[in-house]
């Protein structure tokens, strides 16, 4: 039979599909285990297309990790392109694993990673592809545990309907455990019922048909609450204490197709403790954990022999804030000039040490440098507690336009609660004075070429588990006024702006506070035909808005100011930093008072140092350590 | 610096990588092989490799080359022992050689290839009509097809750049066996050959899901063409 599929598969579908390398689970380092000799088998489901999944770090760390263990098997699958998905379905194929041609059908668990809110539709049209009932109430003995993880499952109400169990945090760790005991019941021919009951005492695991939301009668909900015994009434996240000690896998997959992500990703931290008050990151990989670069150097050795790859990126949420950045870079660099291996930073801090960092290893200037002030006025900024000042950027220009990049990015966010007409004014007049400092810098060096500055205005989306998880989102009409108010005073050569099409960003912000009742909606757009919904060319809103409206729910009271004292679709799930100190935090934004982040000043209390039983961990000790002027 | 040539086979799976990808996939062999390659200077270096003819998405080679510059003298034998071991699933070392400093690049000395294509019968057909078509085809002075192309479908006389075909039939398959015009100074594609029998000797060929191998590159010889390996 799965001979039969391979064949299959390579002589009457890959011929006829774009760039079918995608398909073929054969990559360099790529694992392919004997099937029989398994006890359980998972296969992970990246919702999206081969090229992003591939770049996804966390993909790479479970496939190693699962794969190590002689017992199970982990395979991939990824969103199938649009040519692939109508060959499958005019020829009857279920969707299959990259690398055994297995039907989806003939594992024991499909594990999807939930990056984004857009590509929840994706997910049902995999699992119909699969021929597993998208309903977990419907599926049967014989069908896959459905399980998904990744930041999304800290809002998992909108994908209660269709995921058997959540793994809540990092899933290194709850994901071992979670096989194990699915062999040993396995084994004693546990049935689905018995099973899900049993791994939802497993910490950090979400079994979300165990729990009942209850509505008020005007709709707000009430509570989610576990209707049987030995059910935690909250469910906590797992994280990894100590990064040295976890696994890391020295034998990533090497893409043969071009990815976005081209490159070892080294991961030198976990968690960020700025406390940007709109960022969902920050609150739920917090605490800060850094990885040694004892440890570092030796894994970036052997990634290297075992890829071969040309590019090493040093990864995590905040880079230039690893304590011990600037001695790493200059022993990688050192290690690797013989190799000709470049390093890249994926994320610059808006002052002049990272600048300095990024002239320090990126020796050719091939594309522009990125910073993200987020908020054009000194108020606004404060209030998100992105502690960075007009000053900062203007160092970090005159730094970089001096060191001979042209161009200049710069990251705004429109929509944020309390703006005004002035904090627009505000991201005019900081693009118009960057893109001056630049001329005049071009002027004294005799530069050829002209200095551009491109303004990414995003709209801001407010995220569960966030300070502002209350806040209103701005309607889609305010957003578009708030875009043609930028582009009508941005009007120079010199300028470029960008921006995220504002009905998206309601989706998003709808299915990031939703809660179980959406799984309807979701449900009646797929069959629509609603799918890959962050990609304009698929974006289907109007489809997206006749389904709220057959679903007979409305979109806008997801997107509302919510009162503090509300019952929340994710009070049940516990990232360890505690509901008081986000109210605290939402309260401090508003009356514009900054909060110090605990590395360089006092704990501001959020609790999961001590709710998690976990340290703040930091590498470089006092003398390497960022300083705290640094960090604002 | 020593210049070598490596032969090598792309089979099974690997048919289906681009030529871009498969150009990635050697200087990444090369890097876990650690293969002294030299780069060149300049602000985006890459690495002086150089390919004797690109293979379509889809098709194997039997015998492909392609030319790398070291920057050290190397040992011949541990270094295609180092690269197989390197190399993903379905490419393969058959030989490395070193080449004189002098001779043309590889890529410059192709001017055909040899191919054998499989191909599904759309109807039935006897041996001996078979070969009449072969034989009517090689007849024509003129075999116009139309190709796809990066701007838009356009016509092509393939029949010129036909050096030699042959066809055998084998069960629910035709077995086809040409060399054809290949390299910078023009090219036929085997499929647009199979295009040109079905349209204008009406052979019952199924136009699609072709099997292609490029069996070898040839090159200008004393006499005639010669294998481009043996052609030093």
């Amino acid at each position: 039979m799965p001979l039969d599929m391979r064949l299959l598969i390579e002589n009457e579908v890959l011929p006829f599909v774009r760039k079918p390398g995608r398909y073929l689970g054969n990559e360099w380092n790529s694992v392919r285990k004997t099937w029989n000799a398994a006890q359980v088998r998972m296969v992970f489901a990246f919702p999206d297309v081969y090229e992003i999944g591939m770049s996804h770090l966390g993909l790479q760390i479970l496939y190693g990790l699962v794969n190590q263990h002689p017992q199970y098997l982990m395979e991939r699958v990824f969103a199938p392109g649009v040519d692939l998905e109508e060959l499958l379905r005019t020829k009857g194929i279920p969707l299959f694993s990259l690398e055994s041609c297995r039907p989806l059908k003939d594992f024991d668990v499909v594990g999807f990673t939930l990056q984004y809110e857009l590509s929840f539709t994706n997910i049902l049209n995999m699992l119909d592809l699969a021929g597993i009932p998208l309903q977990s109430r419907n599926r049967e003995a014989s069908d896959p545990l459905v399980i998904a993880g990744g930041p999304g499952a800290f809002n998992p109400e909108p994908l209660a309907d269709f995921i058997d169990l959540f793994l809540i945090g990092d899933s290194e760790e709850s994901l071992p455990e979670l096989l194990s005991r699915l062999q040993a019941l396995k084994q004693e021919g546990a049935n689905r019922q018995q099973v899900i009951f049993q791994m939802a005492q497993i910490s950090g695991v979400y079994a979300p048909s165990l729990y009942q939301p209850v509505y008020a009668p005007d709709g707000r909900l009430q509570e989610t609450a576990p209707d049987l015994e030995g059910i935690p009434g909250r469910v906590a996240k797992r994280l990894v204490k100590d990064l040295d000690e976890a696994y890391f896998p020295l034998r990533p997959i090497v893409p043969t197709v071009e990815v976005v992500h081209d490159r070892i990703m080294l991961e030198v931290l976990r968690g960020c403790t700025r406390g940007c008050r709109f960022c969902q990151a920050g609150t739920i990989y917090r605490p800060v954990r850094e990885r040694s670069q004892k440890v570092l150097l030796n894994q970036a050795m052997q990634v290297y022999w075992a890829t071969g790859h040309e590019e090493i990126s040093l990864t995590s949420l905040s880079t230039a804030d690893y304590s011990c950045v600037q001695p790493l870079t200059t022993k990688l660099l050192d290690l690797f000039q013989e190799h000709r291996v470049g390093i890249s930073l994926p994320s610059l801090r808006v002052d002049a040490f990272s600048v300095d960092l990024a002239q320090e290893i990126q020796r050719v200037r091939r594309s522009g440098l990125t910073f993200a002030p987020e908020a054009g006025t000194q108020r606004l900024r404060d209030m998100i507690n992105k502690g960075v000042t007009e000053e900062d950027l203007f160092n970090a220009a005159k730094k970089a336009f001096r060191a001979g990049w042209h161009s200049i990015k710069l990251y705004f966010m429109i929509g944020l609660p309390m703006e005004q007409n002035e904090d627009l004014d505000g991201i005019v007049s900081l693009a118009y004075r960057v893109l001056a400092i630049g001329r005049r810098i071009k002027r004294e060096t005799n530069q050829k070429k002209s200095p551009s500055v491109t303004i990414s205005v995003s709209s801001f989306v407010p995220k569960a588990h966030t300070p502002f998880q209350w806040a209103a989102q701005d309607a889609i009409a305010e957003l578009k006024r708030k875009q043609h108010y930028l582009k009508s005073r941005l009007k120079d050569r010199g300028i470029e702006v960008k921006w995220h099409q504002s009905e998206t960003s309601f989706l998003e912000g709808v299915f990031a506070r939703g809660d179980r009742r959406l799984g309807r909606v979701l449900e009646i757009a797929w069959n629509k035909g609603c799918k890959f919904d962050s990609w304009q060319e698929h974006f289907k809103f109007e489809t997206w808005m006749e389904s709220f409206a057959e679903a007979g729910i409305d979109p806008h009271y997801y997107t509302r100011m919510i009162p503090l004292d509300e019952v929340l679709p994710w009070d049940h799930i516990d990232s360890g930093v505690s509901k008081r100190y986000l109210i605290k935090e939402y309260q401090a934004a508003l009356e514009l008072v900054h909060t110090g982040d605990c590395r360089f000043d006092k704990c501001p209390g959020c609790g999961v140092c001590f709710e998690l039983n976990v340290d703040v961990i930091l590498k470089g000790g006092t003398g390497d350590a960022p300083s705290p002027n640094r960090i604002r | 610096m020593p210049r070598l040539q490596i032969e090598f086979a792309k089979e099974g799976l690997a048919r289906f990588t681009s030529h871009l990808e498969l150009m990635k996939t050697w200087e990444r062999a090369f890097r876990r092989a650690a293969v002294p390659v030299s780069y060149s200077e300049g602000f985006n270096p890459h690495p002086r490799m150089s390919f004797a003819l690109p293979l379509a998405v889809g098709s194997e080679g039997a015998r492909d080359y392609l030319e790398i510059i070291v920057k050290t003298e190397v040992d011949l034998g541990s270094l295609a022992e180092a690269l197989s071991r390197a190399l993903p699933e379905g490419l393969r070392v058959i030989a490395v050689t070193p080449l004189p400093d002098d001779s043309p690049s590889l890529m410059a000395q192709v001017v055909g290839a040899n191919y054998l294509i499989r191909s599904f019968l759309s109807g039935p057909v006897s041996a001996e009509e078979l070969n009449n078509a072969i034989e009517a085809f090689l007849a024509l002075s003129e075999a116009v097809v139309t190709k796809e192309g990066k701007h838009g479908p356009k016509p092509q006389d393939v029949r010129p750049g036909v050096y030699c075909l042959q066809a055998e039939l084998t069960g629910s398959k035709v077995e086809l066996s040409m060399a054809l015009k290949a390299g910078s100074q023009g090219n036929v594609r085997p499929e647009d050959v199979v295009k040109a029998l079905i349209r204008h000797v009406g052979l019952p060929l199924k136009g699609e899901g072709l099997q292609i191998i490029r069996l070898d590159l040839l090159a200008r010889g004393p006499q005639g063409f010669a294998a481009l390996g043996e052609n030093q």
